[in-house]
């Protein structure tokens, strides 16, 4: 176990490596002078070629790609994104510092989803063919097809505009108390996780007609075992193995989600940060962004894999 | 002589008919005929085509429908009509256009770049994934590296950072997506070919002596083409779904320009006072895309062999 673990690790490295190199490849073509883009922050007056040459030295924009990216790899190990050449602050620690808030959007959507979607496919499963299952099924294709910011701005003037039940932007505040921080949450949350409980509504429903068709659920009810122990500790256990794999992969697209998500509702995390980065042309920002949100995307598949693991203890660690 | 052939030609019409033959008569179909047959019994799907229709109807001869133009008819004393106006019946934005004709003209950029995005990713995808699946070795090895980069990244945020790169222009937009889109074709297909490439149906076309891009594109290709079509479907849903998220970001086109994300982007302003400005665009993205996915999943049911009787 642990050996597959480091080497699930081990293995990670080379992706990485290959994601920087293309979010630093696709900055360095970006059109447009970052020396003079930073001189003009700083200064309003024309540009003399002595100060030209000394920010073009002090930004390394004088060396050559490779050493560019090698030096920008060295540092980046080290933690050291670079500085925004707007504010001029430091970016992994600006980056670092929003996201908590975007961990806790995406992980407060991500528990929405699950909490709708895996009652709800269920119960599609069990009833088959029911008017629950049809009006699970077409709720699940519905929701699928709207645009989540869309979906956010209606939930907006709904509950927040028309209803005034619930606030319409920013994060709670927890000196206030847990309720005003799940209050802020509600929206958001509900904006972002509605279309991935779509999907996990109709993966749990076939997933779970499959698993009740198996042999071990029709020997758990000869036993005279109770309907819903059957149902929630035999059948449902294995039915979520196949859902904790596609998790992983949708927690990117909730990550991308956010992003959009926190526009929406002025929520301070680093979804807005990168988008007010790319309004402002501030490539170390927009390249520190992606490269951190892109790791975190892959720590989470590595956990889940992991993870898959120990749910499904047919999967041995030693083989390959 | 006439006669004759009158005769001919009855005792031909004769022989066809499989009730005087007194076999038990099957019915002819080709594969084309069973899958549209299955198509139409899928209820969404038809209701899909049949919205999907309407809307590049209605979207392509749009100066029939309306007689604004979306951009140029400013009229600013009538500013943010309500619904049911007339002359105007789904209202006027913040600057006195038409929201109906910015609709229907909207559409068309959103319905092509879904359509554009969608070839181009599927032709891409498809031919190197073709070549990975046939060839194998360091080329398969080379590619499938390639997109196994491409598909570490979460979607939307790789082509928030294209866009950045690029500069805002729909044109942008149809080229990021299609930038972050080829692999999963590529992926797909590639696993189909590799399904294929052992046939005994193949190894008869290398012995005949047929070169490799025949029996590529023409012999192993078709028959992996029903998941790939299904997928491109779906993808043109999926396109106008990003393609809006990336306007409504305000990383596409210029905001005078009509498209449903563009307008949706300028509705937050006036959520309070003119809700109406973010409902109609969100409807036109949501019954697209939900037609786009009926059609897709009606296709996937319709191509299916396992499902033939």
């Amino acid at each position: 176990m642990t050996k597959y673990i480091i080497k699930r690790l081990l293995q990670t490295i080379p992706t990485l490596l290959a994601i920087s190199f293309l979010v630093f490849s696709i900055l360095y073509i970006t059109p447009g002078d970052p020396v003079l883009l930073m001189l003009a922050a700083s200064e309003t007056s024309t540009v003399d070629p002595a100060s030209y040459a000394a920010v073009q030295k002090d930004l390394g924009l004088d060396k050559p790609f490779f050493v560019r990216y090698v030096d920008f790899i060295s540092k980046a190990v080290q933690g050291d994104l670079g500085r925004s050449y707007i504010t001029n602050q430091k970016i992994f620690p600006t980056v670092m510092e929003r996201m908590p808030a975007t961990l806790q959007l995406t992980f407060s959507a991500l528990l929405i989803a699950l909490l709708i979607s895996i009652p709800l496919g269920v119960l599609a499963a069990i009833k088959q063919g029911s008017i629950w299952d049809n009006i699970a099924t077409f709720l699940a294709t519905i929701s699928v097809s709207l645009p989540g910011f869309w979906f956010g701005m209606l939930l907006i003037i709904f509950f927040a505009l028309n209803l005034r039940l619930l606030p319409s932007f920013g994060m709670g505040d927890i000196d206030k108390g847990i309720g005003d921080v799940i209050r802020h949450l509600i929206l958001p949350a509900t904006a972002l996780g509605t279309s991935l409980a779509a999907m996990l509504t109709r993966m749990t429903r076939s997933s779970m007609i499959e698993v009740l068709n198996q042999d071990y659920v029709t020997v758990a009810r000869s036993k005279g075992l109770k309907e819903r122990t059957v149902i929630y500790i035999h059948a449902l256990k294995n039915a979520l193995i196949p859902i904790i794999t596609v998790l992983g992969a949708q927690f990117g697209s909730l990550l991308g989600g956010a992003i959009v998500t926190e526009t929406i509702f002025a929520w301070p995390g680093v979804g807005r940060l990168a988008v007010n980065a790319i309004g402002k042309r501030d490539f170390p920002m927009i390249q520190g962004n992606t490269l951190i949100i892109c790791t975190g995307f892959i720590m989470v598949n590595l956990i889940v894999d992991i993870l898959y693991g120990v749910l499904d203890p047919r999967i041995s660690f030693t083989e390959k | 002589m006439s006669e004759v052939t009158k005769k001919i030609q009855e005792h031909e019409t004769e022989t066809i008919d499989p009730g005087i033959i007194g076999e038990e008569s099957l019915p002819i179909s080709s594969m084309w005929k069973d899958i549209l047959r299955r198509f139409r019994h899928n209820r969404l799907a038809v209701i899909g085509v049949f919205i999907m229709t309407i809307t590049i109807f209605m979207c392509i001869s749009a100066p029939l429908f309306t007689k604004f133009d979306p951009v140029l008819d400013m009229q600013l004393m009538n500013r943010l009509l309500p619904v049911g106006s007339p002359e105007h019946i789904l209202g006027t934005d913040d600057l006195g256009r038409d929201i109906f004709s910015r609709i229907l003209y909207g559409g068309r950029v959103s319905l092509l770049t879904g359509l554009i995005v969608s070839i181009f990713t599927m032709i891409i995808g498809v031919f190197i994934g073709c070549i990975s699946g046939y060839f194998g070795g360091w080329l398969d090895n080379f590619f499938m590296r390639i997109v196994d980069i491409f598909l570490a990244f979460p979607f939307l945020v790789l082509a928030i950072a294209i866009m950045a790169a690029l500069g805002p222009s729909q044109k942008n937009i149809i080229l990021t997506l299609v930038i972050v889109g080829w692999p999963s074709f590529a992926r797909l297909t590639r696993g189909q070919i590799l399904s294929l490439k052992e046939k005994e149906y193949i190894e008869a076309s290398k012995a005949s002596g047929f070169s490799h891009a025949r029996i590529m594109f023409f012999h192993i290709l078709p028959n992996a083409l029903a998941p790939i079509i299904v997928m491109a479907t779906l993808r043109i849903g999926g396109t106008i779904m990003s393609a809006a998220s990336l306007n409504f970001l305000g990383l596409g086109v210029d905001s005078s320009l009509p498209e449903w994300g563009v307008m949706l982007n300028q509705a937050r302003d006036y959520m309070t006072s003119a809700p109406h400005l973010s409902i109609f665009p969100g409807v036109a993205i949501s019954l697209s895309v939900l037609s786009m996915n009926w059609i897709g999943d009606g296709l996937r049911d319709a191509l299916d062999p396992r499902m033939r009787k």
